[in-house]
């Protein structure tokens, strides 16, 4: 397939100049470059900068001075036991802490410091000398004789174009090494590839599988996370999966459903590696915007309990290179005081989202929160604390008609008093027969 | 290079002894806990079909499959790598167990369901059973959905706490419920009312006009009207205070309408007493 | 009377009292009339428009419920305290009380009268609403 890094060239030239990244690339021995030259040029031709090394060289560090030298890290390098130079399982899981991103890929030969990488993340490899086995469908041109080398098939594959481009028009995908399972607790494990419902983990040369931790659908060939900092990891159980043969080959399943076709591997690997390196699917929030119904801007003093409100947010996506304006429709907003009192979802109108709402008759601190987190994009989360006061004793309804007879009446007390006063000043008191005068009033006269 | 690699895999392939092999003497059923297997609570199913009609199992009781797998060619007892029972739940997920072969090569699995659960992930509820054989020598290896089953297995109930929960799809649109307002009367009440609050003045004209009034005291000073006028002048502040004003405007205001009031009704009243003392 | 109530059924012995109420209040309407100057009914007259009114505002209150709870306030307490400042006048410048009001002279009592009704009604329309 001399062919095809020729067409990733031309391909390339359509593609927009991503940032340059710096990736480092650490195989078995630094012949890496070689076997894995059509996955790694690929790469290269997006405009990132390789560093290939050996992964026990003695020179490797992530940070300097502490700051990430690194932007990705790729291991291809299944069977290294211990990590050479400052790198080791911890110095990674600090690499990611610091928004680095990570591809793992191992193979049956996995050694220890790739185990202790999963299992810091929340996977586990299968243990040293184990292979994912499969004798309903292994490629019958590849596989050396113990079903090893797999073939797998679309419906085992992440329906998220995100993370794996467009899998309906994927081709069988080849894949040789060891089993991977997600722990238990691991709320953020995305299952990219599945191994099918026959495949199990075991050593190929025993006899009998006696007791497979690992088998069945529950079996990941390619697992993956992003972490709460957006940071991607992504663990492959098979270093060839993204070899130059992988790549150029066709397969041939024994599994009579699967036609044979160009192996979809390169297509997988280059989307994956765009997902893992943050070329696709990421959003970032451009501005947020609330206000008065009517108004442009939030109000100087704070909001009133029943006002309505108007709430715009600019949510811009990373598209081969710039930022477009993000066309999701499913973009939710919700005004929360420790629970919800209101969950609408935005209407998006290129890129600009907002939402108009009545605030609830609810005294409080609130906050517009945007939590947006959907498989395969960047968490959004975006947090804006508004006070909602009651009203003011100047701000309630006056002059209402179910109150006009207490209104007269109020009124008419007035006038009732005015007449009285001069009715009563000026009134000649008639005399009573039979009165009895007090003799203070006697002595008066 | 990659020409020598595929040659040497066929050549390995085609040296490995490769076999078709078949499933015979397949018996499924559910069985109490201290039940023997026998010809009445077992059921025989031919290979690649289906059980009629669904397996209904307690976690107490025992599922118990049997069979014997051989090659085709000459009935050979075979001990495959992978004989597998696969437990699919309705969710997608799966569950899987070995099958061992006993000392006569026959294959056995009798379980209790409660401690069969232990490996199956807190799935429980209907499952498809399927049978998986498979093997680097056997030719055809086999994926048998042979029964449906309905299990009700013990789950252990791990609620994540809802900072930890991790949810992808949007969630149910909430619209805050507001408080009622309270219901007013029509207008035509309100209006009636109005009128029967206003009412009283009439029976107040009535009631004077039957005791009969006179002026007859009225001295004849200036200030008299004065007074009257000051006293409606508050009033009519008053009423402007309701409709336009706030208190600090009407309290400058009624200081000095206040003022001439009292000014006045002191005189007033000072003529009326004088006029009263002359007359006595 | 009480034999009455033993011996006969009870509407019969309800209206015999009822024909011994209605004289009595017929004797002393009259010795109001008789005995009351004119200028107390005056007062009296202003008293009853008062009292109308604080009944009428109370069974609209009733009927359609407190709704504007300012108002109806406002309004009621505005006839309530406008009766009691007229049946102060009316006890101060009643000539039979005059041993108890020696202090106070009726222009007085018609002065303050005056000015209390003043920062009530100044009351009322604060909080009328």
């Amino acid at each position: 397939m001399r062919w095809l890094p020729t067409l990733l060239l031309v391909a390339s030239i359509g593609i927009q100049q991503s940032f340059a990244d710096r990736v480092l690339v650490l195989g078995e021995t630094a012949a890496v470059k070689d076997s894995h030259s059509v996955f790694l040029n690929s790469i290269k031709e997006r405009g990132h900068e390789l560093t290939v090394r050996a992964a026990d060289d003695a020179q490797l560090a992530l940070f300097k001075h502490g700051q990430l030298i690194f932007d990705h890290l790729f291991v291809l390098a299944p069977g290294v036991q211990v990590f050479g130079g400052s790198l080791s399982p911890v110095e990674i899981s600090k690499f990611v802490d610091a928004g680095g991103n990570v591809l793992i890929a191992a193979g049956s030969n996995i050694g220890d410091a790739l185990r202790e990488v999963a299992v810091e993340h929340g996977f586990e490899f299968d243990e040293a000398g184990t292979a994912v086995i499969d004798h309903h469908n292994y490629d019958q041109t590849l596989d050396a004789g113990d079903h090893t080398t797999i073939v797998v098939g679309k419906d085992q594959i992440i329906s998220a174009e995100l993370i794996v481009g467009n899998a309906a028009k994927l081709g069988p995908v080849l894949f040789r090494g060891v089993g991977l399972v997600s722990g238990k607790s691991n709320n953020l494990a995305l299952n990219i590839v599945k191994a099918s419902g026959t495949a199990f983990s075991s050593d190929p040369k025993a006899a009998r599988a006696v007791n497979p931790s690992i088998a069945g659908s529950r079996t990941l060939l390619i697992g993956g996370l992003q972490s709460r900092n957006n940071a991607r990891i992504v663990f492959s159980g098979s270093a060839e999966f993204f070899s130059n043969t992988f790549l150029a080959s066709k397969t041939n399943s024994v599994n009579p459903l699967v036609q044979g076709a160009s192996s979809g591997n390169a297509e997988l690997a280059s989307a994956i590696s765009k997902w893992v390196m943050k070329e696709s699917g990421v959003i970032r929030v451009k501005s947020v915007n609330h206000h008065k119904k009517g108004e442009t801007v939030p109000p100087a003093e704070d909001y009133f309990i029943t006002e309505d409100v108007v709430y715009t947010i600019e949510i811009e996506e990373l598209k081969n290179g710039k930022w477009v304006p993000f066309q999701g429709k499913d973009v939710q907003l919700e005004f929360v005081r420790i629970d919800p009192f209101v969950r609408a979802t935005l209407k998006n109108n290129n890129g600009r989202l907002s939402a108009a709402f009545k605030l609830p008759d609810v005294l409080g601190v609130f906050k517009f929160l945007v939590d947006y987190r959907r498989v395969g994009y960047t968490h959004l989360y975006d947090v804006q604390q508004v006070s909602v006061r009651p009203l003011w004793h100047t701000q309630y309804e006056r002059f209402i008609r179910s109150a006009y007879p207490y209104y007269a009446s109020s009124f008419s007390m007035m006038a009732g008093l005015v007449l009285f006063s001069i009715v009563y000043l000026y009134h000649k008191d008639t005399p009573i027969k039979g009165a009895k005068v007090l003799d203070s009033e006697k002595k008066k006269n | 290079m990659k020409l020598l690699l595929v040659l040497g895999t066929f050549i390995v392939v085609a040296c490995a002894a490769v076999d078709d092999v078949s499933i015979s003497n397949f018996k499924v059923g559910i069985l109490a806990k201290d039940q023997q297997p026998d010809a009445e609570n077992l059921k025989t199913v031919a290979i690649f079909s289906k059980l009629s009609g669904e397996l209904k199992a307690e976690a107490s009781q025992r599922l118990y499959v049997s069979f014997n797998i051989a090659k085709k060619a000459d009935n050979a007892k075979v001990k495959p790598q992978q004989v597998f029972l696969r437990f699919v739940a309705q969710n997608g997920e799966d569950a899987v167990v070995v099958v061992n072969p006993d000392a006569n090569g026959n294959y056995l699995y009798d379980t209790v369901l409660r401690t069969a659960a232990k490996s199956f992930h807190n799935l429980s509820g209907q499952f498809k059973i399927s049978l998986i054989v498979g093997d680097v020598t056997i030719k055809n290896p086999i994926n048998w959905h042979f029964a449906d089953i309905d299990a009700a297995l013990p789950v252990a109930y791990e609620p994540t706490p809802k900072s930890q929960q991790v949810r992808y799809e949007p969630l149910n649109e909430i619209t805050h419920q507001f408080r009622e307002p309270e219901k007013r009367p029509s207008a035509v009440i309100s209006d009636l009312f109005t009128v029967v609050c206003l009412s009283p003045l009439v029976i107040l004209f009535g009631l004077w006009a039957q005791i009969g009034i006179n002026f007859k005291n009225a001295p004849a000073s200036p200030w008299v009207p004065i007074f009257h006028i000051g006293l409606a002048g508050i009033f009519g502040l008053y009423f402007l205070f309701w409709v336009q004003f706030d208190m600090f405007e009407t309290l400058k205001y009624l200081s000095v309408l206040g003022f001439l009031t009292f000014v006045a009704g002191n005189r007033v009243l000072r003529a009326i007493s004088e006029s009263k003392q002359k007359s006595d | 009377m009480l034999r009455q109530m033993y011996y006969h059924p009870i509407h019969v012995t309800i209206f015999r009292m009822a024909a011994q109420v209605v004289p009595v209040l017929t004797k002393l309407f009259d010795d109001y009339q008789k005995t009351t100057s004119s200028k107390l009914k005056i007062i009296d007259a202003y008293m009853t428009y008062i009292l109308f009114t604080g009944i009428f505002q109370f069974i609209y209150c009733l009927l359609v419920g407190t709704f504007p709870f300012n108002s109806f306030l406002s309004g009621f307490i505005s006839t309530v305290t406008s009766f009691v400042l007229a049946s102060c006048l009316r006890m101060q410048v009643n000539q039979e009380n005059r041993s108890e009001f020696t202090a106070v002279s009726t222009e007085r009592a018609f002065a303050d009268f005056i000015f209390a009704n003043l920062i009530l009604h100044l009351v009322v329309v604060n909080f009328l609403g």
